[in-house]
């Protein structure tokens, strides 16, 4: 293959994947406070993720289908050349509509808490309401403000259904993630 | 070589086999995963991944091998015509089957996941979910009726103490769960649990007090487990009939479990069918790309197998083509790979046999043409150290060989001749009609061994062949023949010639001249010792008679010293000769004034010199000269002609001279025998000096001849060979001098 060939390859790829990306749906899930408190050897998290559901996720769980949102916590710090993991935590909640009594069901994965409301968004302001997560902090004692936390929301496409699961993988309805953020670790 | 091979090995069918398996492998999985609730997506994407890259890899290795098929095929390399005429029917032959495999397993899975979902089953889950929800709101309405009467006790309470007994009361009474009395704004007043250690209450939200606070109640059924629903009834307190809610009574009671169990029955199975009827899009799509990438590895694996395969089965079909070319081009040392025991094995094994018995056949045809070339170099040594000429001829009496002795003798070399028919070399050579009318006389009467003497002229003037033929028999049209041996004998005629005439000048010398001097002497002494004596009129006749018996003694002796002469080896001292000056000089000595006989002279401009022996040439001319005065003695006006000219005959260059007189002419009768010795029609002629003259001429290697004209008179007409003083001639000469031959002329 010629060089101008090549690079013409190169340029539609590179192209392609720019306007793949473009035009996913985005991270409609946004980390929007993180609290930390420190007791002991503990990091007690609280945070507040705003989850907003695409159409087709809203449709899937009106029609029976449950919705899996993890929020990933990692403890990390400052490496040579990149940040280091130091501990790392997931807060699983799962969203469904329970149809008998027309409400939206919220279970929390941590505390196995069942709760119900009468509208999605209730349901998903419940779900971006975490309040009971704790990390182990590493047992050395070192400087704990050189620790940062990160935190990440996302909807587990591996909790769906397996007819569903293909689909997820291709359609970018279904790509709902925040991104990852950082916040300081207060003392 | 071996690692080009290995890495086509490696490239071809061993990746062939592990890719596929590969594939075959995800594919597997893949669909498994599909179907598995149990796998997770991170698995599902690396066998999704891993798929697409075999899929790229098989589609990068099909172009590739596709390109290089399609460029052998341009270069026209030998068998990549077959290999993509195969490569294409098995492309088709799997193409099409599997693509209609695939229209209808598409159009299959979409009708049937379809037809899965009936709508008679659709509307009875919705009747379903419908009588599920009116029990649940008929339980709910007696729920709350039950809550209500609740919340009237506790209007009525004083105190505080009274409260809390009463919701003790109310919850044991009405088997709630958890019974709780809440300000408007939400504050706790009082609470009564089932279970003792639940020291805080399950406070309804502010939607809910809210709700309340308005005057309206709310209930709603919780799912807290799969068979545990709770219900919630939440209801205004009123301090009498009318007015402002002043509290909040919320109570918590379980369903009983039969309408829990069957609730989560009925939610669940709608929950399932709702699933699957959503789930029916992505369950098609899911499928048809499973269907698809299964068809199109099985396509791609098929397409590239048939490559492969294509190749193999070509192999030795290219292997036979480019051996079959080695043969053509004269490799019989080819060997084909036998890769296989099939048909095309045999195929293959036959091809090196058949190669090695032409190699063997081969070989052995080179060393019989080894062997015959051997034989002919031989044979031609032979021939060329040949004195004798050799011609052959095959059946059709065309020239097959001649040697370097014939060119020798006939001074023309038949090398172009070679090939070409007797009748077209006697056309193009008839100097040598006589030899070659004689073979071709042979040959036409079919006789088998022949011989035959030939005078032809030849390059040095007249020759006298020595002709042997015979026939060469053999089978086939190309054996057989005849051969023609011819050797050049004038030499050998001449020196028999030269010693019989030696012989008979010793013998005329021993016999005749030795007694003519006793006779003469005897007469003249019998003369002068009787002439005297004798009467007188015996004396004049002793005198006559012993005078006569001198002179004639004399003339005998004059004889016998010509012809000593003329049997005697002459030597020639050839030089340069300008032949019309010696013409002219020749012909002054005999041009006398007080002789009637007029000599008229026309002679060629620019004549070439002759190679001559000029005294040798004087003699000629003169008793020419004289033979034509002697015939001009009785003739009234006697003319002599003296003519010279060049004349080309045959790629040969002459002069000639005529001496042309108006005399009587020369007696038919001696016309034949003219030139030899003792023939003459003068009466005191020794008969030997034109003898002398064609000696002479043969000696210069021309010829002499007479005829007499039509209107009285004789021409005789010599003839040189012209030799021009070029090496290759000054060597002909000299070849020539050295054989010492004797040439003889030719008579008309």
């Amino acid at each position: 293959m010629n060089p101008l060939r090549l690079k013409r390859c190169i340029f539609a790829v590179a192209l392609w994947l720019s306007v793949s990306a473009a035009s996913g749906a985005g991270p409609e899930f946004v980390v929007k406070d993180v609290d930390t408190t420190i007791s002991g050897r503990k990091l007690q998290i609280s945070a507040r993720v705003d989850l907003t559901l695409s159409e087709a996720a809203e449709r899937a769980v009106d029609n029976g289908v449950s919705l899996t949102v993890l929020t990933e916590f990692e403890l990390q710090t400052s490496g040579a050349l990149w940040n280091e993991t130091v501990v790392k935590g997931v807060n699983r909640t799962r969203l469904r509509y329970h149809a008998l009594s027309s409400q939206y069901v919220v279970e929390d994965g941590n505390s196995n808490r069942v709760e119900t409301y009468r509208t999605v968004a209730d349901a998903l302001r419940r779900m971006g309401s975490l309040r009971t997560l704790t990390l182990d902090l590493p047992p050395d004692g070192a400087d704990q403000s050189r620790y940062r936390l990160a935190v990440r929301s996302r909807l587990d496409i591996n909790a769906l259904p397996p007819p569903l699961r293909t689909m997820a993988f291709f359609s970018p309805d279904w790509r709902l993630a925040s991104n990852w953020t950082q916040w300081q670790i207060n003392p | 070589m071996a690692d080009k091979s290995l890495i086509r090995v490696f490239f071809g069918p061993v990746s062939a086999v592990v890719l596929s398996l590969v594939l075959i492998l995800t594919l597997f999985l893949l669909t498994s995963a599909a179907q598995h609730a149990k796998v997770t997506g991170e698995f599902y994407s690396i066998l999704l991944a891993v798929n697409i890259m075999g899929i790229v890899t098989l589609l990068a290795l099909i172009a590739g091998n596709l390109w290089r098929l399609w460029r052998q095929f341009r270069s026209q390399v030998l068998g990549s015509r077959l290999t993509l005429r195969m490569v294409g029917m098995f492309v088709l032959l799997v193409v099409l089957p599997l693509s209609m495999v695939y229209y209808f397993s598409v159009q299959f899975l979409s009708k049937g996941v379809d037809s899965w979902f009936d709508v008679r089953v659709e509307q009875a889950v919705d009747d379903a979910l419908l009588l599920g929800q009116t029990t649940l709101e008929t339980i709910k309405q007696d729920a709350v009726d039950k809550v209500l009467e609740s919340a009237a006790r506790l209007a009525e309470s004083t105190s505080s103490l009274e409260t809390i007994q009463l919701l003790d009361e109310e919850r044991e009474q009405r088997e709630y769960l958890e019974l709780s009395l809440y300000t408007t704004a939400g504050r706790i007043i009082a609470s009564s649990h089932q279970e003792a250690q639940f020291l805080i209450p399950d406070t309804p939200d502010e939607a809910i007090l809210s709700q309340v606070r308005q005057g309206q109640r709310y209930v709603s059924l919780e799912p807290r487990s799969a068979d545990v629903h709770q219900l919630r009834i939440v209801v205004p307190v009123y301090s009498g009939s009318m007015g402002e809610p002043i509290q909040v009574l919320q109570a918590l009671e379980l369903l009983p479990l039969r309408y829990a169990k069957l609730a989560n029955s009925v939610e669940s199975a709608l929950a399932q069918y709702r699933q699957m009827v959503f789930s029916r899009g992505p369950l098609k799509f899911s499928l048809i790309l499973t269907l698809t990438l299964v068809t199109l590895v099985a396509m791609l694996l098929a397409v590239w197998g048939a490559i492969l395969i294509s190749r193999h089965m070509a192999s030795p079909l290219r292997d036979l083509a480019e051996g079959t070319r080695a043969v053509a081009e004269g490799n019989y040392r080819k060997k084909l790979p036998v890769t296989s025991g099939d048909e095309l094995g045999v195929l293959v094994k036959s091809f090196n046999e058949m190669t090695r018995q032409i190699n063997r056949a081969q070989n052995a045809a080179r060393r019989s043409q080894r062997e015959a070339e051997d034989q002919r170099a031989y044979l031609e040594a032979l021939l060329g150290h040949l004195s004798s000429g050799v011609l052959s001829f095959d059946r059709q009496r065309r020239l097959l060989t001649r040697n370097v002795a014939t060119a020798q003798i006939l001074g023309v070399d038949l090398a172009s001749a070679e090939g070409e028919a007797l009748d077209d070399i006697r056309r193009q050579q008839p100097r040598f009609e006589p030899l070659f009318a004689a073979i071709d006389d042979a040959v036409r009467r079919g006789l088998a061994d022949w011989q035959a003497e030939i005078t032809i002229f030849g390059k040095h003037g007249r020759q006298v062949l020595m002709v042997r033929g015979a026939k060469i028999t053999g089978k086939g049209a190309k054996r057989g023949g005849f051969v023609v041996l011819f050797d050049d004998v004038t030499d050998l005629i001449q020196a028999q010639r030269d010693a019989a005439w030696g012989e008979v000048a010793r013998r005329l010398a021993h016999e005749i001249k030795n007694p003519l001097t006793p006779i003469q002497l005897s007469a003249e002494r019998i003369r002068n010792k009787y002439l005297d004596k004798v009467e007188p009129g015996d004396r004049t006749t002793l005198d006559r008679a012993t005078r006569t018996i001198a002179q004639q003694v004399e003339s005998m002796k004059d004889m016998v010293n010509a012809f000593s002469s003329y049997a005697q080896p002459v030597k020639l001292e050839l030089n340069p000769v300008n032949l019309n000056q010696l013409v002219q000089d020749v012909a002054e000595l005999h041009q006398r004034e007080d002789s009637p006989l007029r000599i008229s002279f026309d002679l060629a401009e620019e004549l070439p010199p002759l190679n001559a022996d000029i005294g040798r040439l004087r003699q000629v001319l003169n008793n020419l000269f004289i033979n034509a005065r002697d015939a001009l003695v009785s003739v009234t006006e006697p003319e002599l002609k003296l003519l010279t000219r060049s004349v080309v005959e045959s790629d040969r260059q002459y002069i000639e001279l005529e001496v042309i007189d108006n005399g009587p002419g020369i007696p038919d009768d001696i016309m034949d025998r003219l030139f030899e010795p003792y023939v003459t029609t003068k009466e005191k002629g020794t008969g030997l000096g034109l003898a002398i003259v064609k000696r002479i001429v043969e000696e210069h290697g021309g010829a002499i001849w007479v005829e007499n004209k039509s209107g009285g008179g004789v021409k005789m007409t010599v003839r040189f060979p012209v030799v021009w003083e070029t090496a290759s001639n000054v060597t002909d000469l000299n070849i020539r001098l050295a054989r010492k031959r004797r040439v003889g002329g030719k008579t008309a």
